[in-house]
């Protein structure tokens, strides 16, 4: 290593890995794992999330799994708060939909637009 | 795949100790098998601080805190946890009361955690201390960054005396203005870091060189510009083998990158570090010692002045830093010496480290704000004392230090305020004693390892303690008289003047605090022949009281034989046989056994 430059540089990229294990208030999205959750394909949305925020470097995203969520029928089902504590469940979430949330809220800042048991 | 979680295996000593490298394997394993390997990372990091429960593992993002985790635990806790999103009841950390138990708290808002405020331990079971990306991942050699490109030797040294950091080893002494003495001599210079940490139940040093080892290589290597030293060395004792391991695997990733060694960053500034093992004597580290024992001469004091600054290592300018201390450095240098000056009390800035031990409900490692009190430590953060018991003393810094008791628990901690209730800080050991404690025995523990520690190059230490512990020993044997007592006093007083180094100097800190806090059982030992707390051997004999039914546990477990009586009826002590070894008492499940 040569310059100062070199060494931000390391920072920038492993600041990025390590950011999992900060406090993260800005959103927090859920997965349901339930075993339901995980026959309608809910492994396949979490790691389409993982993968999305990696790709685009989102790391004030806090990704969590959770147990059912009670509503079988319409799984894989994702639960989205953003700072202010502000609750959207999505229904029958598909991987293009995982797309469509980062791009839309999580970078643009838009409210979430998914399917929801009140628009099904 | 993208990493959707991190799981943290704590890898300090302690949890070593208790199979977490184990742990880590099979976990390594069981993701194998579920097919979680590409979406889930494991990895050691350095020590959590909540040792009573190790060992402990964290699940990140979600901060969920499992403790006492078995190898068996890893695979239900996968299953449970990572695959289908539950937390893993068995093992996941509840606060003890039962409002407070209900909801599984995150690991960073549990009231061991909430009210620390993490400075020199701030990478201690975040990082994993044997990958430097990680410590540069966290802001890590930023500070020798900007000391390199941006700052003047004397600049850093005005920085770090406007901080008001304060030696952790023990004395306190200002860290500026020690560098600024080495800074003013003609070199060559050496910088030294002290991580002989030697009281007995502290271990703050050790943790962050096991958590943390860049923390210190930095900070020494912005010390070693700021004084103009060019040769550092660390100086650990061999009893440490897992810091050893680590700080030698972490200074050559800093060579590697270019760290350490010539020309850093471009400077120009050249800077190599040594690692010097001790062989563990309590008094290398004292710093004139320490810097006898790296010449390789016997690891003896010699008289001060002339101070290391003007004449240390092979008699040159030298600067010898506590661990904790060093870990601190980067820090101020990043966000400035205003920002430090903010957290702890007018004469004592930032955060010390305690190492909480004995009769405390969370034993492990603390970092707080200088100001907080003796009882938001022990009862809030250390969770009180096990068993209901109560609050007898706090021993504050170790075999230097003093016992203080609950007339002290208000007392906002910090140099200055713990040397006028009659302790000091010491390195930090906070051993916490509960009724069932004696005093005098506590008292004679201490200076038995004083005694033991003693180098034995000037007579009043030599001598002096050995005497002292005599007298000791026959006041717990129901033999001392109030004479005794007196010449005790006596001999402590003329110790603590006539001593040649730190060492001596404090040896009779114990006793002489335990005389002036529990002046009552010292006379109850030699007046009344009595130990109130029942420890001392010689002066108790075991009872069966009437609540005995006659069960003849304590019979079966008494290894003298000394328990007679028939099956549901009042069993007897024979007190010339027993050996008071006390076997009986924990075996008896009525209470029906007492000692007086």
């Amino acid at each position: 290593m040569k310059s100062l430059e070199d060494l931000k540089k390391i920072r920038n990229e492993y600041a990025a890995k390590l950011a999992m294990r900060e406090h993260h208030n800005d959103y927090h999205i859920i997965v349901g794992m339930g075993t339901c959750g995980i026959a309608a394909g809910a492994r396949k949305i979490v790691n389409k999330f993982a993968e999305e925020l990696a790709n685009k470097n989102l790391y004030n995203v806090s990704l969590t799994i959770s147990g059912c969520m009670g509503e079988c029928d319409l799984e894989p089902m994702v639960e989205i708060i953003n700072a202010q504590g502000e609750k959207v469940i999505c229904v029958k979430v598909t991987e293009d939909d995982v797309t469509k949330i980062v791009e839309e809220t999580i970078i643009g800042g838009k409210p979430v637009t998914c399917l929801t048991k009140e628009n099904l | 795949m993208a990493i959707r979680t991190q799981i943290v295996v704590c890898g300090g000593t302690g949890c070593m100790s208790s199979h977490s490298k184990e742990i880590k394997e099979q976990f390594d394993k069981v993701l194998k098998d579920l097919d979680l390997d590409k979406e889930i990372a494991v990895f050691q990091s350095g020590c959590f601080g909540l040792c009573e429960k190790g060992p402990v593992v964290v699940v990140f993002p979600d901060e969920t805190f499992y403790g006492h985790m078995t190898v068996n635990d890893v695979e239900p806790l996968c299953k449970e946890h990572l695959l289908k999103g539950r937390i893993y009841d068995k093992k996941v950390y509840r606060e003890a009361t039962l409002e407070e138990k209900a909801k599984v708290r995150k690991f960073r808002e549990m009231n061991f955690y909430a009210r620390q405020e993490r400075i020199a331990l701030r990478n201690c079971g975040i990082i994993n201390p044997n990958e430097i990306n990680e410590y540069i991942g966290h802001d890590g050699y930023l500070a020798l960054g900007k000391v390199l490109t941006e700052m003047q030797p004397k600049e850093v040294i005005e920085v770090i005396k406007a901080s008001g950091l304060r030696g952790r080893g023990g004395a306190g002494f200002p860290t500026g203005l020690k560098w600024s003495f080495a800074e003013k001599n003609p070199g060559p210079k050496f910088m030294i870091c002290n991580a002989d940490e030697g009281d007995p139940g502290a271990f703050m040093d050790r943790a962050v060189l096991e958590g943390d080892p860049h923390s210190v290589i930095e900070a020494m290597t912005i010390a070693g510009y700021a004084i103009g030293a060019n040769q550092g060395y660390v100086y650990v004792r061999a009893e440490y083998p897992l810091a050893v391991e680590r700080l030698e695997i972490a200074i050559k990733q800093a060579y590697g990158y270019g760290l350490l060694g010539k020309n850093i960053l471009n400077s120009g500034f050249d800077f190599d570090l040594e690692v010097r093992l001790g062989a563990g004597a309590f008094v290398c580290g004292e710093e004139t010692a320490l810097m006898a024992s790296i010449e390789g001469e016997r690891g003896m004091p010699r008289n001060k002045p002339p101070f290391p600054a003007n004449q240390g290592l092979w008699k040159r300018p030298t600067v010898i830093n506590n661990v904790e201390t060093l870990a601190n450095i980067p820090v101020i240098i990043l966000k400035g010496a205003e920002w430090f000056t903010s957290i702890g009390t007018e004469k004592s800035k930032g955060t010390k480290v305690f190492a909480l031990g004995g009769k405390i409900n969370n034993t492990g490692l603390v970092e707080i704000p200088m100001g907080t009190t003796l009882r938001e430590v022990i009862f809030d953060i250390g969770g009180g004392i096990p068993k209901g018991k109560s609050f007898k003393a706090v021993q504050t810094g170790g075999p230097s230090g003093g016992c203080l008791t609950t007339k002290h628990l208000d007392t906002p901690i910090d140099y200055d305020n713990l040397i006028a209730a009659g302790s000091m800080m010491g390195s930090g050991g906070m051993i916490v004693m509960d009724e069932d404690n004696c005093m005098v025995d506590v008292a004679r523990f201490f200076l038995d390892f004083t005694v033991d520690e003693s180098c034995g190059k000037c007579t009043p230490c030599r001598e002096g303690t050995k005497r002292m512990l005599e007298i000791l020993d026959l006041i717990c044997d129901g033999k001392g008289t109030m004479e005794d007592l007196s010449e005790l006093e006596t001999l402590a007083n003329t110790i603590k003047d006539s001593a040649l180094c730190g060492l001596g100097q404090t040896a009779p800190n114990p006793v002489l605090s335990t005389l002036a806090n529990f002046r009552d059982e010292y006379i109850a030992h030699v007046v009344d022949k009595q130990c109130p707390a029942g420890v001392c051997k010689s002066l108790i004999k075991y009872y069966i009281t009437d609540k005995c039914i006659g069960c003849g546990m304590c019979a079966r477990n008494c290894p003298a034989g000394a328990i007679t009586g028939k099956i549901k009826e009042k069993h007897v002590v024979d007190t010339k046989v027993c050996i008071k070894c006390g076997a009986c008492k924990a075996s008896c499940k009525f209470g029906a056994i007492i000692t007086k």
